[in-house]
């Protein structure tokens, strides 16, 4: 019975794979094709599921087999440490367990991928085991580096991790008056942006209520800078033409200044000072900053990166999702070189393309989808209104009003559409 | 005429003139756009019942107005909780399905057996023994007279 049903044997995986699906499936006659996606993340999770439910009958008849690997067993929802600087999240509010989020068929493992060794399609984790794949997906994120800036780490906050996030909203629920000084960063890799390429403004806003709700805005000064290059324009305030045009007008009705061509290059964090690249300085008593980012360590190690200055990003073809020289390999979400925001809105439209390249590779030897560079997200415009937004390679965001249905549209999905979409069922 | 169909005349004549200095003050593609619109309500406007419409819109105008990131928060937790329970429970229900399809004599005690040893199906069977105890938590609220007045 069930003689066509088998899981390949290879290394220390197989036994373990073999758990699982102990009644369904015959051990050792056919090689099963496997998938291994690498990152617990939004990206990884949607695929990992999407990817199920498009191979369900392979994979129901053993000839696929779905793995991830994170290194965490928890599921962080990113974007909420944005709102823990601003004391509307709880840790256990913004997190799940990984397994909790995906479907029964895949098998989850928590390891921490050491290296990729590409050409013997295989993983090297920290733990010892190795896992080889027929095909892979990388979706290992970005993580945040202060400490590519001198001082910057010790005179500057940020809100991309939640440690420094509460750090962060300790302080600004503390400051009484004074300057907040806000700073983007871009990858130095050309035309890649920095990550989720709305946020510092919407922190901006978010901070302006938050210091009105506390009744001291009037003594304290926000100044929004912005970078010389962010990709591809110069001296704006936003990465994009339509937005940065709007933004002068927001920002002074809310009475928040705003510098263009402040590139930061380094802090002095005890005179709290910071300097640009331009040659100005600006005094602070809090920085928040949008500080550097790199690939994760055993990606920028794989030797692939064409990425300046370390950076790591993956050559990525930006149709096809696949890295460029490997034929087995895709990526999405943060790791990419790609012109599209480091952002949970783009892995949304990634995803789906990878897993359909993915499935049609494996039914017709070729791969059909393609990337528009489209990417969906709500913005946090302020601490009550969102401003829906969307735009791909050829448009750009539409600026339009933010409403008060907007930024309830934004808390529903951080509160519980995002988990829906994590589990690939939105 | 007499005065009061003059003084009607009047007033139409002002409210056409208003009108008309509202769609001049629109763009070209606005105005079109206005007037596509009132082609479209015209006969909810002949039929008396674009009032309606009107009331509709304010009862919706209303639920965001009362809405607040605290409801929103609850209404979330509620959807979450509901996917949740309906995802695990098609998971659980499909890859149980394509088992037990794959089978072609049902299996007997002592492979009944066998399989409760696997983990997984040993914490399944807590799960449901578990929940069978929540619920009972639930109904555990003694005897209450209804009747009572």
């Amino acid at each position: 019975m069930n003689d066509y049903r088998t899981v390949r044997r290879r290394g220390e995986l197989s036994n373990e794979t073999l758990k699982f699906s102990a009644y369904l499936i015959q051990p050792g006659i056919v090689m099963a094709h496997r998938i291994i996606i690498v990152g617990g993340g939004i990206g990884g999770t949607m695929t990992a599921n999407h990817m199920v439910t498009k191979l369900y009958p392979e994979i129901r008849s053993g000839k696929v087999e779905i793995i991830m690997i994170s290194n965490s067993p928890w599921h962080y929802y990113k974007p909420a440490f944005m709102y823990v600087a601003f004391d509307s999240f709880f840790k256990n509010e913004l997190r799940r367990p990984q397994r909790s989020l995906l479907r029964p068929e895949i098998d989850f493992y928590v390891e921490e991928v050491e290296e990729f060794q590409y050409d013997r399609s295989k993983l090297k984790c920290r733990s010892g085991k190795y896992f080889e794949y027929d095909q892979l997906v990388i979706s290992t994120g970005c993580i945040p580096c202060p400490e590519r800036i001198e001082g910057l780490k010790q005179g500057g906050d940020h809100f991309y991790q939640h440690e420094p996030a509460r750090l962060l909203a300790d302080k600004l629920k503390k400051i009484e008056k004074g300057r907040i000084l806000v700073t983007v960063t871009f990858p130095k890799t050309p035309n890649v942006p920095h990550q989720c390429g709305i946020a510092p403004i919407e922190t901006t806003l978010m901070l302006d209520d938050l210091l009105r709700k506390r009744g001291v805005r009037e003594k304290i000064e926000i100044v929004y800078t912005y970078p010389t290059v962010s990709q591809l324009l110069r001296n704006c305030l936003f990465l994009q033409k339509d937005t940065c045009e709007v933004l002068p007008t927001i920002f002074e009705q809310r009475g928040i200044l705003h510098k263009r061509a402040f590139t930061l290059n380094g802090v002095d964090h005890e005179n709290k000072i910071a300097y640009s690249e331009e040659g100005n300085s600006e005094d602070f008593d809090i920085l928040m900053a949008t500080p550097p980012i790199r690939a994760v360590e055993a990606v920028r190690n794989s030797g692939l990166s064409q990425a300046a200055d370390g950076e790591g990003w993956l050559p990525t073809n930006y149709q096809t999702m696949k890295v460029y020289g490997l034929d087995n390999v895709y990526v999405l979400g943060d790791t990419v070189d790609l012109p599209v925001s480091k952002a949970g809105g783009s892995c949304h439209s990634q995803s789906p393309v990878v897993v359909n390249n993915i499935a049609s590779e494996f039914r017709f030897g070729r791969t059909c989808d393609s990337y528009e560079g489209k990417v969906v997200a709500i913005a946090q415009m302020g601490l009550e209104a969102g401003m829906p937004l969307w735009y791909d390679y050829e448009n750009d965001v539409k600026p339009t009003p933010p409403t008060k249905i907007g930024g309830l549209m934004r808390k529903g999905f951080n509160r519980g559409i995002y988990w829906a979409v994590a589990k690939g069922l939105i | 005429m007499n005065i009061k169909s003059e003084h009607n005349a009047d007033k139409e004549q002002v409210l056409a003139s208003s009108a008309t200095n509202v769609f001049f003050e629109l763009s070209e593609p606005a105005t079109e756009g206005l007037k596509d619109l009132l082609s479209k309500l015209e006969p909810l406007l002949a039929g008396g019942r674009l009032s309606r419409i009107v009331d509709i819109a304010s009862v919706a105008a209303d639920v965001v107005d009362m809405s607040d990131a605290y409801m929103v928060e609850k209404l979330a937790n509620v959807f979450e909780e509901v996917t949740a329970a309906a995802w695990m429970t098609g998971n659980a229900a499909r890859v149980a399905g394509d088992r037990v399809g794959e089978l072609k004599d049902p299996p007997s005690l002592m492979a009944l057996l066998r399989m409760s040893s696997e983990p997984d199906v040993r914490r399944g069977i807590a799960f449901a023994l578990s929940f069978a105890g929540a619920l009972g938590r639930q109904l555990n609220h003694g005897i209450a007279d209804h009747c009572e007045d």
